[in-house]
């Protein structure tokens, strides 16, 4: 363009010269930017997230186990049924099936309620006289007026998903079995008008109820299969026995454990019997008498097994509801004997208690009144769900195997469907932090021991005594670490020449990389073995180091300045390390020894003052044991607290040093400038003013041994206690989840209950690392205006 | 009157300089502690591999009793204290004999109280045996019965020569075996299973009956597939596939038979200490050794021995026996994976809270939180990782990709533990180390570095890319061999995620697509508290273990050291370069 150009009369706006190409920005480098910038901001936000993503997962997995049983009444189809009769379920709740009339099984289609029958007939015409359903072997145990017992198995047909069983096809099947004769000579004794039933594996027990003229009579007679290697052999009637004489009054309900050892036998005058077999004697022999069972007057009406048949649940006429478990007890003659005793009690319902039923998989039962619903939970006595006003009165109330489903029918023989939704009711905060009686023991306890050998084991998930070891790992290693690191971090930030920290420094924070497994094979292997008799040693020790230390300064510090100088300062430590050394040695190999056995002798003395000095033993190992009657483990606190020392040291020292260090030189300067001694600088400026970086140092190192996990696995005997004892083991919440974690089932509670530890181990060191580093940048802005 | 204006007098010494000196114990504790450990795990580590002298014990056992004699290395030299008859305490001096032979024993090691023993004496001829079974063994050989029925004299002075070429010929058999075992064969099985799940599938889905002479498909209720073609076809070619490999099969296993002819034809013959003649085959033993015979370079020999053979020889006897170098490759092959996943994660992650995002109290919370993460025990890292990668991550991979091995074997492939999820979890975990690192790395580079780059025209990308990210390069390497050292030492989160105490195949091999991620691994650390603590005999593995132990320190001890080292390098740097 040319200047002359440009018209006169009318100033155009101003027009930018067109960029020359070469110096515009080209498309690939915006592209490029724009990209990369997309890019960062994205691959930064999923950084994030996936930060916080630990902490919801870690919540989304614990979440459910404290989410209350749902339970839903299927109100689409509710058939109406006979009433006469027994109503069964089968194990996936779908198909329910009525013993009607003692020669026939209706299988229930419960889309348009029709009822399909399928016969059985008794060998010689023999006719039923009383039967009962067990739910938890889908099967009813029968009598005869021939006096025998049998059972009759029914097959649904379905599989546990409701889907048709290959095997059958999707037909149902019903089986008589082979009976027996009650009695050993084969001759009914009058007529049997009940019956119970129990399978121990290898050995089956009948108990039954005959009317004989106005006595009711009690027999129990055993089956017993002999297996060899090659096959099951038969079924053999191996024990006939009358209980009549031991029970006072009418028997009205009887129940036989799984194990085929205990009955308990509930009378109309509301005692309650309980008769133990004895395997020398081949008897039955009555061990206990429950007398007025809920403290008053109030009449039984309902006394079940609840799984695993270590306790029954009673309910009473008035809505009472409690649970009896069998736990040693001391008798008035001072022998200890494992009896029934009351260890839970609910709520009372509004009525007598009518119904129950129990699942078979776990210790959930559900209790109906006329006029109320009520799912528990045996272990915890929590009530997982409840029905307080119900609109009918039910007359029959069955469940399955599992008790996912069950059904309550109405006396105008409607039949109200349930299913039931509680993947969890052991747990709940009851569980995890109460103290809970469990079935044996002979008083509330918080325990954990999450598997057990069988089915029927009562998992005990209480997290204290995890978390009680974790504090108590973190207490033995801090008694030690915190006095190391902090005085080392004192010693290295003020005292010591600069070229010198630089070496010692690093060598600080090797240590703290030093893998755990390390330490923890160190501690367990090496060092346990050899600490196990020289505890004595080990005492003298942890006096003499710094007695001696202190001695051993004063002499020094009160020589004439020409011996002082001969150390100069920032060398103290060189000279400490062999006077550590001496000491050490001299208290291992032989101050432990001469100093054991009077120390035992002593505290013996002392002992015998209120007559409990009479122990065995003369080292310090049986003193502790015979004489304290305390535990005695070669893998102990004592090992933790010091291997994990080698871990914590070095962080709370790292940290202190640094906030030492930090402090401003003028503050330094101007306290040297008024003549304070060093050791007056650091105590009174320096100390003082980095007390928030060690308490921040000191919360870190506090984190970092409450995680630690190969340590404490490695080098205790990881045995659940809650024991302050600094000779015995412990578990801590880490160590815990490294040992059960891979063998526990996803999704199952012992699995969401190990995932609620790490969450507990992740707020703990969360909050505790986020207080220091708070408590930290407080520091820097407020020292920083210095 | 007259006030006292006088400065209280000025103390003879310094105050407190007995309290400094009381603070140096501190240090002085920490130091003895660190060079404590490092010295005993550095002896007894090197001392694995060292040969002992090997004695012969005569021992008296009663005043009048038969003398014993024994053949046994001195592990330990102690003093018991025990009660005598008075009740008062009395130290016996003991020794811990290693003889070997637990078969014949029963144990491998046994207490000698030094006082039972008559005679003690180096005989120059015993010697180490290391063996395939059994563990070690101290014997006194007397001779080699060979194949053609000649004997070699112990006596002779080539029988040490002999020995060895024997030994090694066994050994050479073994390895040809041992490749075509694990190489060809195992290849194979692995295609017979697939094929083997192949025709499993067709048979799960496809109901195939004879109607009228002619075999007739049909597909079944719940069919795993119910796309194949002609599965009568299909299922006949798998049929003859599976012949084939059958065939195959069996002429690998004729070679092998033919290899193994000669094995255990030659024989050793020794004796006990009872002049009881005793015979073992040859082939039996992997290395033999006359330490008593052995001068300081001899002995050096046997040392870089065992010491290639512990790095490089797959381990033996439920890894007490042999060498580690599975878990020394699993550790690896980890430790790289973490490497390559968590650099480019943490770097953009660092790139951009410290380049893009809006400093404020939000980002300094959330910085505040990723540095917290680094304080998070490792085992709930663990916990995420199982419940996250493993179950939901690979169960979700299984469900899309491998859901015909999940139907028919109900095997889980990636829906288990593995590398690769171990790798993930560990990289989740250095994290917050790599971030803070890169981070200190970006915010130390000069502001007037990145005015002259924008200055230059050079768009905010360029500018990191040429400009920010070489100069923080090094801060960047620091966070990396830090969480590289921090991953390589860590157990917990891994006894979870994916470590085994014996892979049957490393992650990565010659096989198939070379690279299983989905495989299972063993690792250095849980390798140590696998043999610590869940071996039968573990005095008799401690050796093994300490020398493990040792590998693993020196590796992380290494990793760090480098760290600190570029670190202090960069501080330097930066302190010189300030505008």
């Amino acid at each position: 363009m040319n200047q002359d150009d440009i018209p006169t009369q009318e100033q155009p706006a101003y027009q930018p010269k067109p960029v020359p190409k070469r110096f515009l920005v080209s498309k690939a480098t915006l592209w490029c930017d724009r990209i990369m910038t997309k890019l960062i901001i994205g691959g930064g936000f999923t950084v994030i997230v996936a930060v916080f993503g630990i902490l919801f997962f870690l919540l989304a997995v614990t979440l459910p186990l404290f989410k209350e049983a749902e339970v839903l009444e299927d109100v689409k189809t509710s058939p109406v049924v006979p009433t006469d009769g027994s109503w069964g379920l089968d194990a996936s709740g779908k198909r329910p099936y009525l013993f009607r009339h003692g020669k026939e099984i209706d299988f229930l289609n419960q889309e348009d309620g029709t009822l399909t029958p399928v016969p059985f007939t008794l060998p010689d015409n023999e006719q039923i006289t009383a039967y009962t359903y067990h739910s938890g072997l889908g099967l009813y145990p029968i009598a005869t007026d021939a006096g025998k017992v049998g059972l009759i198995t029914v097959k649904s047909g379905l599989n546990g998903h409701g889907d048709p069983d290959v095997e059958t096809g999707g037909k149902p099947e019903v089986k008589v079995g082979e009976l027996y004769p009650v009695t050993e000579s084969g001759e009914p004794i009058g007529k049997i008008i009940g019956l119970t039933y129990a399978d121990a594996g290898d050995k089956k027990v009948f108990v039954t109820l005959h009317q004989d003229a106005d006595k009711v009579r009690t027999f129990v007679m055993s089956l017993e299969q002999s297996r060899s290697l090659v096959s099951d052999g038969e079924l053999e009637p191996t024990g006939y026995f009358e209980l009549s004489e031991q029970i006072d009054g009418k028997p009205s309900k009887i129940l036989a454990n799984m194990a085929g050892d205990g009955i308990v036998v509930v009378t109309d005058k509301n005692e309650i019997v309980y008769f133990a077999f004895d395997e020398n004697t081949e008897t039955w022999n009555k061990k206990q008498t429950i007398k007025q069972a809920f403290g008053n007057d109030e009449g039984i009406s309902v006394c079940e097994w609840l799984f695993g048949d270590m306790s029954f649940v009673l309910g009473g006429k008035n809505g009472s509801l409690s649970i009896f478990s069998l736990y040693p007890q001391t008798q008035a003659d001072g022998t200890t004997t494992r009896l029934f005793g009351k260890t839970k009690e609910f709520e009372p319902l509004n009525g007598p208690i009518t119904h129950y039923i129990s699942s078979y998989i776990n210790r959930s039962f559900l209790v109906t009144s006329p006029t109320q619903m009520k799912l528990c939970y045996g272990t915890t006595a929590d009530t997982r769900w409840e029905e307080p006003k119900l609109n009918f009165s039910p007359i029959q109330v069955v469940g399955n195997h599992e008790l996912t489903s069950f059904l309550a029918q109405d006396a105008e023989g409607k039949l109200h469907r349930y299913s039931v939704d509680d993947k969890h009711p052991e747990s709940g905060t009851k569980a995890l932090v109460g103290k809970i009686w469990y079935e044996g023991y002979d008083a509330p306890k918080w325990m954990w021991q999450s598997v057990g050998g069988t089915d029927d084991y009562e998992s005990k998930i209480s997290l204290m005594p995890l978390i009680f070891g974790t504090l108590k790992g973190t207490f033995y290693a801090l008694i030690f670490a915190v006095p190391v690191a902090l005085l080392a971090a004192v010693y290295t930030s003020h005292f010591m020449p600069a070229s010198v920290k630089k070496v010692v420094k690093p060598l600080m924070e090797i240590m703290a990389s030093l893998p755990s497994v390390v330490l923890g094979f160190f501690g367990a292997l090496y060092l346990a073995p050899k600490m196990e008799d020289k505890v004595p040693a080990i005492i003298m020790m942890a006096i003499l180091i710094p007695a001696v230390a202190i001695l051993f300064a004063w002499f020094w510090t009160t020589r004439p300045i020409e011996w002082r100088n001969k150390i100069s300062h920032g060398l103290e430590y060189i000279v400490m390390i062999p006077v550590i050394l001496i000491i050490a040695w001299v208290c291992w190999c032989y101050l432990g020894y001469w100093v054991e056995e009077p120390i035992v002798d002593m505290v013996r003395g002392v002992m015998s003052l209120w007559g409990s000095g009479d122990f065995q033993g003369t080292t310090f190992p049986e003193l502790w044991r015979n004489g304290f009657d305390m535990a005695y483990e070669q893998r102990n606190s004592l090992v933790v607290g010091f291997i994990m020392g080698f871990a914590v040291i070095p962080v709370i020292f790292t940290i202190s040093e640094d906030a030492l260090s930090n402090v401003p030189p003028s503050l330094i300067a101007a306290s040297e400038a008024l003549g304070a001694s060093r050791w007056q600088i650091v105590k009174t400026i320096v100390i003082p003013i980095a007390s928030a970086g060690i308490f921040s140092a000191l919360m870190i190192g506090l984190g970092r041994a409450v995680g630690e996990t190969m340590i404490v696995l490695m080098a205790t005997g990881n045995t659940p206690i809650m024991d302050w004892n600094i000779f015995n083991g412990m578990r801590t919440l880490s160590a815990n989840i490294a040992t059960e974690l891979p063998e526990a089932a996803q999704g199952s509670t012992h699995y969401r209950v190990l995932f609620l530890g790490g969450l507990i181990l992740f707020s703990l060191t969360f909050v505790l690392n986020t207080i220091a580093e708070i408590v930290r940048q407080r520091l820097r802005k407020r020292y920083h205006i210095v | 009157m007259d006030k006292d204006l006088s400065l209280p007098p000025a103390p003879k010494r310094p105050i407190g300089e007995a309290k400094i000196w009381l603070t140096s114990i501190g240090l002085a504790l920490g130091l003895i502690m660190i060079f404590g450990l490092l010295g005993i795990i550095v002896y007894n580590g090197l001392e694995a591999f060292w040969p002992k002298t090997a004695y012969a014990f005569t021992v008296q056992n009663e005043p009048e009793g038969e003398k014993t004699t024994i053949y046994g290395n001195i592990t330990k030299d102690q003093t018991r204290h025990v009660l005598n008859a008075e009740g008062k305490q009395e130290s016996i001096h003991e020794y811990q004999i290693f003889t070997g032979n637990k078969e014949k024993f029963g144990q491998a090691f046994r207490f000698i109280d030094v006082h039972r023993i008559v005679n003690q004496e180096e005989l120059p001829r015993l010697m180490t045996l290391e063996r395939l079974e059994g563990g070690k063994a101290i014997v006194d050989p007397i001779g080699i019965k060979l194949q053609n029925g000649s004997v070699l004299k112990a006596t002779d002075s080539e029988f040490l020569s002999d020995f060895q070429r024997l030994t090694d010929e066994a050994d050479h058999v073994r390895k040809s075996v041992h490749r075509i075992e694990k190489g060809d064969i195992g290849a194979i099985n692995n295609k017979l299973d697939e094929l083997q799940r192949e025709v499993k599938i067709i048979e799960r889905s496809y109901d195939i009956r004879e109607v009228n002479g002619v075999s007739v498909a049909t597909l079944k209720d719940n069919p795993i597939v119910d796309d194949i073609k002609n599965p009568i076809a299909e299922l006949a070619k798998l049929k003859e596939q599976i012949g084939e490999l059958h065939r195959e099969y069996e002429t690998y296993t004729a070679q092998v038979a033919k290899l193994r002819e000669h094995e255990g034809k030659d024989i050793l013959l020794y004796q006990l200490g009872n002049n009881d003649v005793q015979e073992m085959p040859l082939d039996q033993i992997v290395y033999g050794f006359m330490p008593n015979e052995l001068g300081f370079f001899g002995k050096l020999g046997v040392f870089w021995h065992h010491f290639t053979g512990f790095i490089l020889d797959d381990p033996r006897e439920a890894n007490t026996e042999g060498g580690i170098f599975p878990a020394i490759f699993g550790t690896f092959i980890m430790t790289v994976l973490m490497s390559m996943l968590v650099t480019p994660i943490g770097v953009i992650g660092a790139i951009y809270l410290r380049e893009y995002a809006k400093q404020g109290p939000l980002v300094q919370s959330v910085r505040i939180c990723v540095n917290n993460l680094a304080g998070v025990p490792s085992i709930v890292f663990g916990v995420f990782g199982l419940g996250f990668f493993v179950y939901y991550l690979g169960g979700s991979i299984d469900q899309l990709f491998y859901w015909k091995k999940l139907a028919v074997d109900n095997t889980p492939t990636f829906g288990t533990s593995g590398i690769l999820w171990a790798s993930l979890t560990l990289a989740l975990m250095t994290l917050p180390v790599v971030i803070v690192s890169t981070e200190e790395a970006l915010s130390a580079v000069p502001r007037g570095l990145r005015e002259a780059a924008l200055a230059c025209g050079a768009s905010k990308w360029q500018m990191i890319q040429r400009i920010i990210l070489p100069c923080a390069l090094p801060g960047v390497m620091t966070g990396l061999i830090l969480a590289m050292a921090r991953g390589a030492g860590e157990v917990a989160p891994l006894m979870v995620t994916g470590v085994v105490k014996l892979a049957p195949s490393l992650p990565i091999d010659g096989e198939g697509p070379f690279v299983h991620l989905e495989r299972k691994f063993m690792h250095l650390g849980f390798h140590i508290y696998d043999v610590g603590f869940q071996s039968p005999d573990s005095d008799a593995a401690q050796p093994m273990v300490f020398a493990t132990t040792l590998l693993l320190i020196l590796l992380v001890v290494v990793m760090n050291l480098a760290a600190i080292l570029i670190r202090n390098k960069l501080r330097k740097r930066y302190q010189a370069s300030s505008f």
